[in-house]
């Protein structure tokens, strides 16, 4: 019972040498070990789904709320260097009028908002009307 | 190029303690914005030629060298394909590259520094001497090398979705359990900051964080007078990939702190992320302080506009072994001293009648103490590897050459 008690102290004794020892020289040794944090930049995260998942759902879960986000590829990318945008680049890179409703979460549920949609997306020609949906009236 | 002074015509140079550019000759003080340089649109025309079409050679030592003309005193300086700033080997004046901060190419805002290079040392020697393992030699120290260094940076706007499964061990009655859960949801990020200098390691420059945003002022050249600087050399992948992983470390550090089990850890998850075009190319700065020790170049950073400072090291391992040995010791003998009349008792099986209960509680005593032991050891190695691991990067090659190949 001795040499088992020994063993256990031995082990508890030694445990806590090196945790203290290993605090003392992080404390002493490692300076500025830190970065901005969440609260630093004041991020908030929004949780839209939080819950335990079944056994078969472990391969879905990500699939299922897999939530791309709209014009994310519509941003200058790739191996060119980062640089500050033109006027001309940044009217290139901006936005639709579909994405910006998307990213401000409106609903598109009146024809109004079909047809003023569907008009800020024709090119200024000739053919603008030509293949505009239905008026609701019609 | 150089700012002059309008009353001696000597060079002037940013004051971090006054804010204020400072003529050394005749003690004239300028604010930045009251100077207007007559010389500077010239100046944008001025390109630094790369070495070989100068020198008319190949070789590889000139690969990245690049030969400026010193605006006072005509002498050449070579700077690297990123440098915007130096100063002059010959006359010890400031020169600003201005074909590389002009027009599309100039910073927007500017973080200028607000802690002078003897500032910075003397907080250095602050933190140092506290350290019980920091060898006597480093803790004096004398620089080799101290060089106020403006680093570009890209601070980015950007959503962020994900879903993550995260697996944890819970405790089901008598035992612990493996379970999987799942959150999903965005975050926006404002305002980061990101490294744009391919030359520094992105974990070196985010342990210099947080800059004060607030602190940041609209691009004047002027602030670059006495100072080193680079450029932006990174390209839209680099931040996008900086971007999505601050933003990911984010989200599944709050994910966890969420879930209620032991041993969490992230198995799967689907990120996207839109960094907004709204990016804001800004100059922070950073004092950087070389020393040798046992034949190794150190490095140690320093916020040039908070003063937070961020180095790893070298111990003093016999101190560290001797107090391991002896503090070991002492615990053992103070938990033999514990233990010695309390294990006979746990361990032997008890007669009473409600011996089955009894039995387990004793057997929960002895996993506890076990597990005590186990994440004791695990800890303090922990602690140990991360103080090596930021060793190794106060001594990286990298950024010791960041620092030290410039000319001045």
């Amino acid at each position: 019972m001795d040499v088992l008690s020994f063993i256990f102290a031995l082990g508890l004794g030694f445990g806590i040498a090196c945790w203290a020892c290993g605090t003392l020289l992080d404390k002493s040794n490692n300076i500025g070990d830190s970065t901005g944090t969440k609260d630093t930049y004041g991020v908030h995260v929004h949780f839209t789904c939080e819950r335990r998942l079944g056994n078969n759902e472990t391969n879905t879960f990500c699939a299922n709320h897999d939530k791309p986000i709209e014009g994310e590829n519509n941003a200058p990318r790739g191996s060119e260097l980062v640089h500050r945008l033109s006027e001309e680049e940044l009217e290139r890179y901006k936005p639709t009028a579909a994405e910006e409703a998307a990213a401000a979460g409106t609903l598109r549920n009146t024809v109004e908002d079909e047809f003023s949609i569907w008009d800020s997306q024709q090119p200024s020609g000739d053919f603008k009307g030509v293949f505009k949906p239905l008026d609701k009236e019609e | 190029m150089a700012t002059l002074c309008k009353n001696c015509a000597h060079a002037l140079v940013f004051d971090p303690r006054t804010q204020r550019l400072v003529c050394d000759s005749c003690g004239s003080t300028f604010a930045p914005e009251e100077i207007e340089s007559e010389a500077k649109e010239y100046r944008q025309d001025l390109m630094a030629e790369s070495a070989e079409q100068v020198y008319g050679t190949a070789e590889e030592k000139y690969m990245d060298c690049y030969v400026y003309q010193c605006a006072e005193c005509g002498g050449e300086i070579i700077i690297n394909g990123t440098e915007a700033s130096t100063t002059c080997v010959y006359c010890g004046n400031p020169n600003v590259v201005f074909s590389r901060i002009a027009k599309q190419k100039c910073p927007e805002y500017i973080m200028p520094f607000a802690i002078t290079k003897e500032k910075a040392i003397e907080l250095v020697h602050k933190k140092i001497d506290r350290g019980i393992f920091i060898p006597r030699a480093i803790k004096k120290f004398k620089p080799d090398c101290v060089r106020g260094i403006y680093i570009p940076y890209w601070i980015v706007n950007a959503d962020f979705t994900d879903a993550v499964v995260i697996k944890g061990r819970v405790k089901q009655g008598k035992y612990y359990v493996t379970r999987y859960f799942g959150s999903a949801g965005s975050l926006k990020l404002k305002q980061l900051p990101i490294d744009a200098s391919r030359a520094l390691s992105d974990e070196s420059s985010s342990k210099l964080e947080p800059f004060a945003v607030s602190h940041l002022k609209p691009f004047d050249e002027d602030y670059l007078a006495g100072f080193y600087s680079n450029v932006s050399d990174v390209t839209y992948s680099d931040v996008r990939f900086a971007a999505l992983q601050r933003a990911k470390g984010f989200f599944e550090e709050e994910a966890m702190n969420r879930v209620s089990a032991s041993s969490k850890e992230v198995t799967n998850s689907c990120p996207h992320i839109k960094v907004g075009n709204d990016m804001a190319y800004a100059m922070l700065p950073a004092w950087f302080i070389t020393f040798p020790y046992k034949g190794k170049h150190n490095t140690i950073l320093v916020n040039g506009d908070t003063g937070k400072v961020v180095c790893g090291l070298p111990w003093r391992k016999g101190l560290f072994i001797a107090l391991l040995v002896i503090l070991g010791i002492a615990a053992t003998v103070a938990a033999f001293i514990v233990l010695k009349p309390m294990l006979p008792l746990l361990l032997t099986p008890s007669s009473h009648k409600h011996s089955s209960s009894s039995n387990d509680g004793r057997g929960k005593i002895i996993a506890l103490i076990i597990a005590a032991i186990i994440g004791l050891f695990i800890s303090g190695v922990n602690k140990v590897r991360k103080v090596i691991k930021n060793i190794k990067l106060t001594q990286d090659k990298d950024i010791f050459n960041f620092t030290k190949k410039r000319q001045g």
